[in-house]
């Protein structure tokens, strides 16, 4: 139903002899997974530029290692969360294991489907209605037709915007659309839910709703992998924790443990 | 991928094909068995003088066909009722008479070639080379006409000027004349094409198939391939990609009063335009410009608005490519899509001028369904590749600007074929676009198939920019997101 990644990752997953046994149970695995970027001086837009540029020996490529031998793993029903500094790469993983970004070494293997909650409201046309942008946004992100039918009235009523659904989304405040896009996002029961930093959406009210809802999704089973930067929330959601620094593994472990040590530093 | 839905895929598409190569072999049948040949028009010079009786003008010609059906004579009929008999002759060089037809000369119209059934048509004498012998019978002087004679090939606005050879000449009664009588002559060849038809058919069914199991195998191991891809995009997918047409179909008229209505108008008013300018300069030479025109006009623009859109489908979409995972190709597949709606709804009011001007729908404007397949495979191989240049350099997009209008003027949308010079035909006639839109026209004004060449032609550019474009996109789509 939700987004899968179906290149390698996705077809290994459907592979005989990848699911045996003990591994069956880790729905998420990461191993020596580096990711590099390319960053040139500045980065050539045109042809003529890089020509010049090339002909001149003006490019030169800095490397920039986001992610250095990256590993860890998700069971099945965990909720994992990763802290770290702005620029950790906490971001850059999110994405590798939804599929966006392919890593320069090492392998991912997701065994489910991933509903990536990066930003709300990706695709939101602002010219189209909010009825529209329900249907385009859920197609975004995988749903059938047939579900955004049946849950469409469970959206609005959640979203509390029912009499402008048919009103074009430029005439929205930013809290409607934010409101909108959380309940599009969580009207489904995804496997994988990865929630990059979403919570703080809306009035103090919606906030409190919204936080309902997570760990509702989170108690009927779903695998969240949580971005925050709020550890007290992280402490009460998370049963372990993924500490990264400068793109390296600072600590892996049971939640306490990390966030104790993340503190003191 | 949903193997279900995808093995029903599979099948609708093997029908599919069936079903349009019946299609194509029932209208198409007498073009597969039959191609028409005509050797080259002139334009007239010199007056040959008064078609009386006693009056025999002689030109040696090579005929060019198996069969002779039709000759086409310019005359001079000084605008007057004339009265009489031409007689036609085809003879041996040695003076033996082959086939006589003979006909009233009052059918001419003045100063045009006009077309001459034969009755008794030349049978298996191609590649020889024979006199055509006109002469008269009962033409009085004063009620009678004159042919013409010529040295320059017609192409439209300019005159090839050739050398004419002392024994190539026209003989007027014994007597070496100017140039070349004005005479064109066309006849049929019988090509084996149709009888090898069907096993072409069975043999591209068969690869199918063959191809279509190996790679159903694959994909039950998991394996990617293109039946793997186009199977997902159908079935997982199509939610989407519906509302992504949707969106883009939408966005377009969003705002505007007459809504969908513009995709009617643009094509009309464009052609009203150009009919108003270039009439004068080109109508005499087409036959039926209005239609002509609005077929190039309904098809350029289709390439080039599916083109441009396509093009700029991955920075478009930026803002999704980097927050969720879907399948990249995708986006230029919809923007292809939804321009091919708007394809699809200027054929409206294409059927519409095609019934207004009294060109009448014939069988053969089903085989547009062909042309349209292939000039879709090119346009969205084209696409995927532009918009993969795009997104590392965005300079394509006003490098295709330019390139797009020089392409257009390398097209015979407003102009007719006929003003290419005669040397450069060869090249002119490789544009992918010159193939889709000839294609298109012979089938809706000419009323007949094209020639089986071409329908090779439209597969093969079609394959090769498909297979260009999915080869470039795919090898680059994975850097795509660190351009964004």
């Amino acid at each position: 139903m939700n987004t899968t990644i179906d290149t390698q990752m996705g077809a290994a997953s459907d592979c005989p002899a990848a699911a045996q046994g003990d591994d069956r149970d880790r729905i998420i695995q990461i191993s020596n997974v580096s990711m590099r970027f390319r960053m040139a001086n500045d980065r050539v837009r045109s042809i003529k530029e890089y020509f010049v540029k090339r002909l001149r020996r003006e490019i030169e490529y800095r490397e920039f290692e986001a992610l250095h031998q990256v590993s860890f793993d998700v069971r099945r029903g965990e909720v994992v969360g990763l802290i770290g500094r702005n620029g950790a790469g906490k971001s850059t993983i999110l994405k590798i294991i939804s599929g966006i970004l392919k890593p320069t070494e090492g392998s991912v293997l997701v065994r489910g489907n991933v509903a990536p909650m990066l930003e709300l409201g990706s695709g939101f046309d602002m010219d189209m209605t909010g009825r529209e942008n329900v249907y385009i946004n859920g197609a975004i992100l995988g749903y059938t037709e047939k579900f955004i039918n049946e849950k469409y009235e469970e959206i609005v009523e959640f979203s509390e915007i029912g009499p402008f659904m048919d009103v074009p989304l430029r005439n929205y405040s930013s809290g409607m659309i934010a409101r909108l896009a959380f309940s599009i996002a969580t009207v489904v029961k995804p496997e994988i839910l990865i929630v990059d930093e979403v919570l703080s959406v809306g009035d103090a009210e919606f906030q409190q709703k919204s936080f309902a809802r997570m760990m509702e999704l989170m108690s009927g089973g779903t695998t969240v992998l949580f971005v925050s930067h709020t550890l007290p929330q992280i402490r009460q959601m998370c049963s372990r924790v993924v500490w990264l620094h400068q793109g390296k593994v600072q600590m892996f472990g049971p939640a306490k443990e990390v966030c104790d040590a993340y503190e003191t530093l | 991928m949903d193997f279900a839905r995808s093995k029903k895929l599979l099948f609708c598409f093997l029908a599919l094909f069936l079903l349009l190569a019946g299609i194509i072999y029932a209208v198409a049948y007498p073009q597969f068995r039959y191609q028409t040949v005509t050797t080259e028009a002139l334009s007239p010079a010199y007056a040959l003088g008064e078609l009386v009786d006693g009056t025999e003008i002689l030109q040696r010609t090579v005929i060019p066909a198996d069969k002779v059906e039709r000759v086409y004579l310019i005359a001079g009929t000084y605008d007057r009722e004339n009265a009489g008999t031409m007689l036609l002759d085809f003879r041996e060089l040695n003076g033996e008479n082959l086939v006589r037809n003979s006909f009233e000369i009052n059918r001419f119209d003045n100063g045009q070639y006009t077309a001459i059934e034969l009755s008794e048509p030349l049978v298996g004498q191609k590649g020889k080379t024979l006199f055509l012998a006109v002469s008269a019978q009962g033409c009085q002087p004063g009620a009678s006409l004159t042919l013409y004679s010529g040295n320059g090939i017609l192409t439209g606005r300019l005159d090839v000027i050739r050398e004419v050879a002392a024994e190539e000449r026209c003989l007027v009664n014994g007597e070496t004349g100017q140039g070349m009588l004005c005479v064109r002559i066309e006849g049929v060849n019988e090509i084996g094409f149709y009888r090898v038809y069907w096993f072409i058919v069975a043999g591209v069914f068969l690869l199918t198939v063959l191809l279509g199991m190996h790679w159903w195998s694959q994909a039950r191991q998991g394996k990617m391939n293109p039946l793997v891809v186009v199977c997902t995009l159908l079935t997982k997918y199509d939610f989407l990609l519906r509302q992504l047409v949707s969106r883009d179909f939408k966005a377009k008229y969003k705002r505007s009063i007459l809504g969908m209505l513009w995709s009617f108008l643009n094509p009309l008013l464009t052609m009203a335009v150009q009919y108003i300018v270039f009439s004068t300069l080109f109508k005499s030479d087409i036959r039926n410009y209005p239609v002509y025109l609005l077929t190039g006009i309904v098809f350029f623009n289709f390439f080039s608005e599916a083109v441009s859109m396509g093009m700029t489908s991955i920075l478009g979409n930026a803002s999704l490519i980097k927050k969720v995972y879907v399948p990249k190709y995708i986006y230029p597949v919809s923007r292809v899509a939804s321009s091919t709606i708007n394809f699809f709804l200027a054929f409206i009011p294409l059927t519409l001028v095609i019934i207004l001007t009294g060109t009448g729908l014939h069988a053969s404007f089903f085989l547009i369904l062909f042309d349209v397949l292939c000039f879709l495979g090119f346009i969205t191989g084209l696409s995927l590749l532009l918009t993969t240049s795009m997104t590392f350099f965005q300079d394509t997009q006003f490098l295709w600007n330019v390139i797009s209008m020089i392409w257009m003027y390398l097209t015979p949308i407003f102009y007719p074929e006929s003003i290419i010079p005669q040397n450069m035909l060869g090249i002119y006639r490789m544009n992918p676009l010159y193939l889709y839109i000839t294609f298109a026209r012979t089938s809706i004004i000419g009323g007949v198939s094209p020639e089986p060449m071409m329908y090779l032609k439209c597969i093969v550019s079609a394959g090769i920019t498909l297979l260009l474009g999915t080869a470039v996109f795919r090898k680059y789509q994975d850097r795509f997101i660190l351009y964004l």
